[in-house]
């Protein structure tokens, strides 16, 4: 048969020849992952190979796809989010056995049971090999690993079984010998919707043939080749029978519900039921952004303000009113007194990174906050200082405006509590960024009954604060 | 009309010697050189079927048409 495949445009060759030693059956799977992927026809742009941490790391670096190497056994975690993110992305995991199920086994686990679109192509080398050829789960019983010389006495543990146990939708095992069904059983896995997984037993003839009588690459080979039994001819034999064989084939396959197709009928659901219990979404003619699309809020100030609480609340406004948010916390180590930072991003579309870089709009609430954020404010942005606290001001290069906003909260409402509620007011008005009936609506959930009047009546007041800090300035 | 002739090109840069092409090739195409890498001795034996190049774990194995053997 001839081979139609061009193997050179999966590979960025200048990356080659491969770190992996002679013989190494990475090699040989990744080269059965690339003429699978290439069998389903995919553009090369729509793949990703994802791989953790050890010999098998540098498969995704010889391919040309999307390509991402992660922390040691978190491949799956990594993907998962990657695949939650971009769902039409064909996501394709090359892991080592340590990766797979030693490190990262409860992600192994996790994984199968959601049953995510992803396929999992473990290189099984039934070794450590990059660390120097320590035992890994996966070595069979009283084989030698550099730390077991005279044996390993553990059972080697069953991927394949475990992935079936924990809810894997299609679970395969084959050899890097048996090139032409490895290929098959991973283009059946890149078909299944749903956690694939494909062990490919390999040869590791540096860590794990040299101490186990393999003389050379060939040896461990033809040692595949001769153990391997297909799943049909091994239902006829005994436990006893099996051991030592490798049951190569299809070994399990069924259909229950996917992750991801849950998950988006389950947030359609829930942004249902908000449109239909939810208050005013819509913004007031003169609040449409002064920053359009995309813009970074600090709070600052102490502990006990109320600025972790002012962040949710800002954040919760924004989803309300259609945009997207991300809020970060950071408080000190006191819970009142030490410093307290918060900061939510307000974005029209996708937020890739929730920390904040250079805010649009600064609130300080101590002198101490005003001296370390104000700097950083972008030039076109927008201070908040409040002057009860803020006695010196900083040089900046934002508008800056200054109101005593504790003292108002403390002499005119009478709770200082609501300082934090007042400045979201004045900041709504000042940014032309927030509606405050959506503000209100969430005050108004958020913020327990006894005080709830007070909290509204200071979100209102803030607005028309912020009116005259406009007009003063204009 | 001539029939293709396809037969294995060796990339002797990323080749390292392993011998599986040797070993497992079903028609005996390649020899081992001194050094262990593999020298294509009977191409003609050739059938095209592809497992030394799908075994290659060095991607150092491509099937070409021979244009002079033909």
């Amino acid at each position: 048969m001839a081979n139609d495949l061009r193997l050179e445009e999966y590979l960025r060759e200048r990356e080659f020849p491969t770190m992996w030693c002679a013989g190494c059956g990475h090699g040989v799977t990744v080269k059965g992952t690339i003429r699978a992927i290439a069998k389903m026809g995919w553009d090369k742009d729509d793949v990703l190979a994802v791989a953790g941490i050890g010999c098998s790391a540098r498969a995704p670096a010889y391919c040309d796809f999307n390509s991402i190497q992660t922390t040691h056994g978190r491949a799956i975690a990594f993907a998962t989010g990657m695949k939650m993110h971009r769902p039409n992305l064909h996501t394709v995991l090359l892991l080592g056995d340590g990766d797979c199920i030693a490190i990262g086994g409860n992600h192994f686990i996790h994984g199968a049971k959601r049953n995510i679109d992803l396929t999992v192509v473990v290189m099984n080398n039934s070794i450590y090999g990059m660390t120097g050829g320590q035992i890994s789960p996966t070595t069979p019983h009283m084989c030698n690993s550099s730390t077991t010389p005279f044996g390993n006495f553990e059972e080697q543990i069953n991927l394949c079984d475990i992935a079936i146990a924990a809810g894997a939708t299609y679970v395969a095992r084959t050899t890097a010998y048996h090139v032409n069904q490895m290929a098959a059983l991973i283009e059946g896995g890149l078909r299944n919707k749903g956690f694939s997984v494909i062990e490919v037993v390999e040869p590791c003839p540096t860590g794990f043939g040299r101490k186990n009588e393999f003389k050379t690459p060939v040896a461990m080979y033809e040692w595949l080749r001769d153990a391997a039994i297909s799943v049909d001819k091994a239902r006829d034999l005994s436990p006893q029978e099996l051991k030592n064989k490798i049951v190569t084939g299809v070994l399990h396959q069924s259909s229950r519900p996917e992750f991801i197709t849950e998950y988006a009928k389950m947030s359609k659901k829930a942004q249902e039921r908000a449109k239909s219990t939810g208050a005013s979404l819509e913004l007031m003619p003169e609040e449409m952004g002064k920053f359009p699309g995309y813009s970074e809020v600090r709070l600052s100030g102490s502990g006990g303000q109320g600025l972790v609480l002012a962040g949710i609340m800002l954040s919760e406004a924004t989803i309300k009113q259609g945009k997207n948010a991300a809020h970060l916390q950071s408080i000190g180590p006191e819970a009142r007194g030490g410093t307290s930072r918060s900061e939510v991003i307000i974005s029209d579309g996708e937020i890739i990174n929730p920390k904040i870089t250079a805010p649009h709009v600064l609130l300080a609430m101590t002198q101490e906050a005003a001296d370390k954020y104000c700097s950083g404010v972008k030039p076109e942005g927008i201070i908040l200082l409040d002057s009860t606290f803020v006695k010196e001001v900083p040089t900046a290069a934002a508008k800056t405006y200054q109101y005593p906003v504790t003292e108002f909260a403390r002499d005119t409402l009478g709770n200082p509590l609501v300082a934090n509620v007042l400045a979201l007011g004045i900041l709504a008005r000042l940014t032309g960024k927030l509606s405050v009936n959506a503000l209100e609506d969430v005050v108004r959930k958020r913020v327990p009954q006894r005080v709830r009047e007070l909290n509204i009546k200071a979100l209102w007041a803030g607005y028309e604060i912020g009116k005259d800090l406009v007009q003063t300035d204009a | 009309m001539t029939k293709k002739k396809m037969q294995p090109v060796v990339n002797l840069a990323w080749c390292k010697a392993c011998g599986l092409c040797i070993a497992f090739c079903p028609r005996d195409v390649f020899t081992a050189a001194a050094d262990g890498r593999p020298l294509v001795t009977r191409p003609d034996a050739c059938i095209a079927c592809g497992l030394c190049d799908y075994r290659c774990p060095d991607f150092a194995i491509t099937l070409a048409e021979n244009k002079v053997g033909v």
